[in-house]
């Protein structure tokens, strides 16, 4: 009687876990849905022909696919240059971020030396003042270097940010001082600590701030829009807006651009999202 | 290890800053600046290249930005010294750009013309008051001239059993309110399907273009004399109340209904709207079958008739090195109104245009019509502060259902703090 | 200069030339900026012609002026609306991905698309959305019986709209932050835990709360940071309407330096912004951040 009794609550304990599995999975479904209905919306009407955007009754799904929306954007829009150069500025600006955030804050995380604090809160306070300020001065300084419709006018302003620096500082403090003292017993030189050290064990935090990085760069605006002049230089959201005016009224053109625009962003979130959830388990401490 | 990697990027930074240094040695080389507006930017490009087999010294670089990031972008590089050496900008900012040195005054000579008087004589009388400062005329021609007339639906008002209105008699705002009124529709669950009117009720300029003449009618100003509000003049509160009723009492206008003003006319979820002569090819462009016709500027009873007017120029500017060609440029750009108005429906007041124009678009006949009582919006140096906080009073009445002269109360202590 | 008892002599050396490199950028591209922002607002000037020095003018006409309290308060309200919100939402779902579990990362990406679109765009797919005739909301509001409702148009709906349209976007980002911290957490500690037969919720406030709290001060204070800082909505929206109730303070900033040319009057407002902002992260910091390491 006890054996039985002990099998049907296996039983019932297996059905349980199940039922949960089920019930989470339904509840992320939903969730999903919800949280990207916009997401949706806008995939969607990139594929639908003007009327049909805007028409009464609202259809969420457009009843044909017109793909050849995504080749009118092309066509019009010549958007291989900008491609090119939001690409080359992205890539410039990732490297240097990847280079100089992590050192910047791992200096501010574990190092003492006098004037620290007020360096990290002058460098915080840069994120604090609204950017229409800065812009006109921030010209000036650019078109006194010779820079104006540069690469380096968009790129270098955008080598280190705040951001990042934060960012940094604050995953390198939650690890843990052991492995950097028994490095500098070990006779290690300073540099080889932070790439042999830091540098890997900060890894989630650096992939995290490759993505943001690529984000907040490759989606800027208002500064290659101030400082780039020749369309040769100009990046994508710059033709972004620019498509935003001349055809206003192209809602699903538009929608198609935007589709185009973010998907380098997605594509290499995907990629690096599995390095990340592979090196999810691995984490556990080296040495 | 380290010395190499820095060698090489030096180097590379100096290669890409090198071979992006530009080309075109030994030609003259003339900026000129656009905001992005379709039609317009297509008709330059075709333009500069003409110029361009012309003039084969002149180089012309072209560059447009979004109407919203125009301004910010030629002040920053006007701050910096720099900036385009022609451009193209509204009527409107001339009481702040003149003085501020950022416009010349023409170069006549260019026109083949013998003074500046002459040069005025190019165009219908009138056009260039705007322009006209201290004696000297300080552009080189005016890409757009507009006026507002009220665009309709022919169709909603025939299933309506309205009348259509006269093209050249306007009606009075109340009869408009009546009508506006009657041509909106609710569906079954009261949800709006169509509304009998709609305005462009937060964009600064819009509402100086739909208040100011109705204010005009009946005889008052935003301004006064010295260029200072007074937004609770008796008849700004008049002109407000008109609004007031067509949201609260009339039920015509919704201000969340809009989303793109020129489709949802074209699409027929609107009935009438208040616009200029641009906005013809829009609806067009749209659908092509759009029902539309065009009716005059309605005027309040016992008031005098009067309508808005507001252009957008061509300027050199006095930092330009290359001021001749420039003003060349210009000349190329402001004489061909008839190429303008085919492509961008763009009006350019050249003398004896009028019925050039008419001939290929009989819908302009009102807007003729309206030209002639048409006035220049008031000029002051704080011209964007008063329109901003008139448009706050106009969002507060319209939006939120305040009472005209509450909230023409707030603004103008807003006012007067300037 | 016997003051070095407190520091070593390798971690000042060190820590300067890992330093140097932001000093260097930041004091190349910043430091000219922000001390032209700060001098500016001491005159007045309308980026065309000269300064003219005007003393604290600018300051006191800044301080009775009704418009604005109104931009501030509109960017209080705001910035915690939006920021509250995002530091649980962020957290659990963080979470929520933290398991292993099938098409974890498809999942992943797709959660993430809102941040990559531009804030341009999701502004617009929004303002499609919100129609209150034929947006895509009436799918919910039609069937309750709402009509016409203003999102954008009232002065009640309309920063609660732009601040969920603002949530939705955001929460991505800073679930991704903490979602690498959680991988951080060695996953010892955790078994540990459950071997000692903790729930779930107590190994969430004894364990990965203590180890995350760097992590968390982050996201706490630049997510209110950003949030401040926030334009674009609020410009091609609803223009800082109805009246001034979405008038937030980056947009009063950009309307007195671009439209009505008061460069004196924008820094000025910067200033006064910038200072309310450096408080309230003191304040946060206060209350969130912790371990003073010395």
């Amino acid at each position: 009687m006890e054996k039985t009794k002990i099998i049907l609550k296996a039983e019932q304990a297996r059905r349980i876990k199940i039922l949960k599995k089920i019930l989470f999975y339904l509840l992320m479904t939903i969730g999903m849905i919800i949280v990207v209905f916009p997401t949706i919306y806008m995939f969607s009407g990139s594929l639908m022909t003007l009327g049909q955007i805007f028409s009464t009754p609202i259809r969420l799904w457009p009843s044909e696919f017109h793909f050849e929306n995504y080749r009118e954007v092309f066509v019009r829009f010549d958007l291989h240059r900008y491609f090119f150069n939001s690409t080359l500025v992205a890539i410039a600006v990732i490297a240097l971020n990847v280079f100089f955030c992590p050192l910047v804050g791992y200096s501010l995380a574990k190092f003492r030396f006098p004037g620290r604090e007020l360096l990290f809160l002058f460098i915080l306070s840069t994120m604090m003042i609204p950017f229409d300020v800065i812009v006109i001065p921030l010209f000036l300084v650019i078109h006194r270097f010779g820079w104006v419709d540069s690469y380096q006018a968009v790129i270098i302003p955008q080598a280190m940010t705040a951001f990042g620096i934060f960012l940094m500082r604050q995953f390198i403090r939650g690890t843990p001082d052991d492995y950097i003292d028994a490095a500098r017993i070990d006779g290690c030189k300073e540099f080889q600590i932070f790439y042999r050290i830091i540098f890997p064990l900060s890894m989630p935090a650096i992939t995290t701030l490759v993505i943001l990085s690529f984000v907040a760069t490759w989606n800027s605006f208002l500064w290659p829009l101030i400082v780039l002049t020749s369309d040769a230089k100009k990046t994508l959201p710059i033709a972004l807006a620019r498509f935003l005016s001349l055809y206003s009224q192209e809602w699903n053109l538009l929608m198609a651009a935007s589709v185009i625009a973010s998907g380098p962003v997605l594509i290499l979130f995907a990629f690096l999202n599995k390095h990340f959830i592979e090196g999810m388990s691995g984490l556990s401490g080296l040495k | 290890m380290m010395k190499r990697k820095l060698f090489l990027a030096t180097a590379m930074l100096l290669f890409l800053t090198l071979s992006f240094m530009g080309t075109g040695i030994g030609k003259t080389k003339v900026v000129y600046w656009s905001h992005t507006y379709a039609t317009a930017v297509d008709l330059t490009n075709v333009m500069i290249e003409e110029f361009m087999r012309e003039n084969p010294d002149i180089e012309i670089v072209y560059d447009h930005v979004p109407h919203a990031n125009f301004e910010p972008k030629l002040l920053a590089a006007f701050a910096a010294g720099t900036g385009p050496d022609a451009y193209w900008i509204g009527d409107w900012v001339m009481p702040k750009w003149i003085p501020f040195g950022l416009v010349e005054s023409v170069d006549h000579t260019v026109w083949g013309v013998k003074s500046q008087e002459d040069f005025i004589r190019l165009f219908e009388p009138g056009a260039l008051t705007a322009f006209i400062m201290k004696g000297k005329v300080w552009t080189g021609g005016i890409s757009e001239y507009n006026t507002f007339s009220v665009f309709y639906n022919p169709k909603h008002f025939r299933e309506a059993g309205i009348p259509l209105p006269s093209k050249s008699l306007p009606m009075t705002w109340k009869r408009f309110s009546e009508i506006a009124e009657k041509l909106t529709k609710f569906d079954a669950k009261g949800a709006r399907v169509r509304s009998g009117f709609e305005g462009v009720y937060g964009v600064p300029i819009w509402t100086v273009l739909l208040l100011e003449p109705q204010i005009r009618q009946l005889g008052g100003e935003i301004v006064d004399a010295e260029g200072r509000a007074k937004l609770t003049s008796k008849e700004s509160i008049e002109a407000m109340r008109f609004w007031y009723e067509l949201k609260t009492k009339y039920k015509a206008t919704d201000p969340s209904f809009q989303i793109d003003l020129l489709a949802d006319f074209a699409k027929g979820r609107v009935s009438m709207l208040i616009a200029g002569p641009w906005a013809i090819s829009v609806i067009r462009s749209h659908n092509p079958e759009a029902d539309m016709a065009v009716m005059p500027l309605p005027v309040f009873e016992g008031g005098k008739r009067v309508t808005t007017l507001y252009a957008w120029a061509w300027f050199v500017n006095p930092k330009s090195t290359v001021k001749k060609e420039a003003w060349k440029f210009v000349r190329y750009l402001s004489t061909q109104p008839i190429r303008w108005w085919d492509k961008v429906r763009y009006i350019q007041p050249l003398t004896g245009i009028w019925p050039q124009l008419l001939a290929t678009e009989p819908l302009l006949e009102t807007f003729i019509e309206d030209f002639k009582y048409a006035q220049y919006e008031f000029r002051s140096r704080d011209y964007y502060e008063i329109s901003e906080i008139h448009t706050r009073a106009f969002q507060r009445v319209v939006m939120e259902n305040m009472k005209p002269e509450e909230a023409l109360k707030i603004s103008q202590e807003e006012a007067e703090k300037l | 200069m016997k003051i070095w008892k407190r520091y070593s002599k390798r971690e000042v050396i060190y820590g300067l030339i890992f330093a140097s490199p932001a000093i260097i950028f930041f004091g190349a591209f910043y430091i000219f900026p922000i001390f032209r922002a700060f001098q500016i607002s001491f005159y007045k000037w309308d980026i065309l012609g000269t300064p003219s020095y005007t003393g604290l003018g600018n300051f006191k006409r800044l301080l009775t002026l009704g418009e604005f309290y109104q931009s501030l308060r509109a960017s209080l309200y705001y910035a915690f609306g939006t920021a509250v919100p995002i530091w649980f939402l962020a957290m659990g779902f963080a979470l929520a991905f933290n398991n292993k579990f099938r098409f974890n990362t498809s999942y992943l990406v797709i959660f993430y698309i809102p941040v990559v679109i531009p804030l341009i765009v999701w502004t617009i797919l929004w303002r499609l959305m919100y129609h209150p005739s034929y947006g895509l909301l009436t799918f919910v509001t039609k069937p309750l019986g709402l009509v016409n409702i203003p999102w954008l148009t009232s002065s009640k709906l309309a920063m609660p709209s732009i601040i969920i349209l603002s949530i939705w976007k955001g929460t991505p980002a800073y679930m991704i932050i903490y979602l690498a911290g959680l991988t951080s957490i060695p996953k010892e500690y955790i078994e540990a835990a459950q071997i000692d037969r903790a729930t779930k919720f107590q190994t969430f406030r004894y364990i990965i709360v203590p180890l995350l709290k760097p992590v968390i001060l982050y996201v706490v204070i630049i997510s209110v940071i950003i949030a401040f800082q926030i334009f674009d909505p609020f410009y091609a929206m609803t223009a800082g309407g109805p009246g001034s109730t979405t008038r937030v303070v980056p947009l009063f900033v950009y309307q007195s330096a671009f439209h009505h040319l008061k460069m004196g009057i924008a820094s000025a407002a910067s200033i006064i912004f910038f200072s309310m902002i450096l408080i309230l992260s003191f304040i946060l910091l206060k209350v969130f951040g912790f371990e003073r390491e010395e």
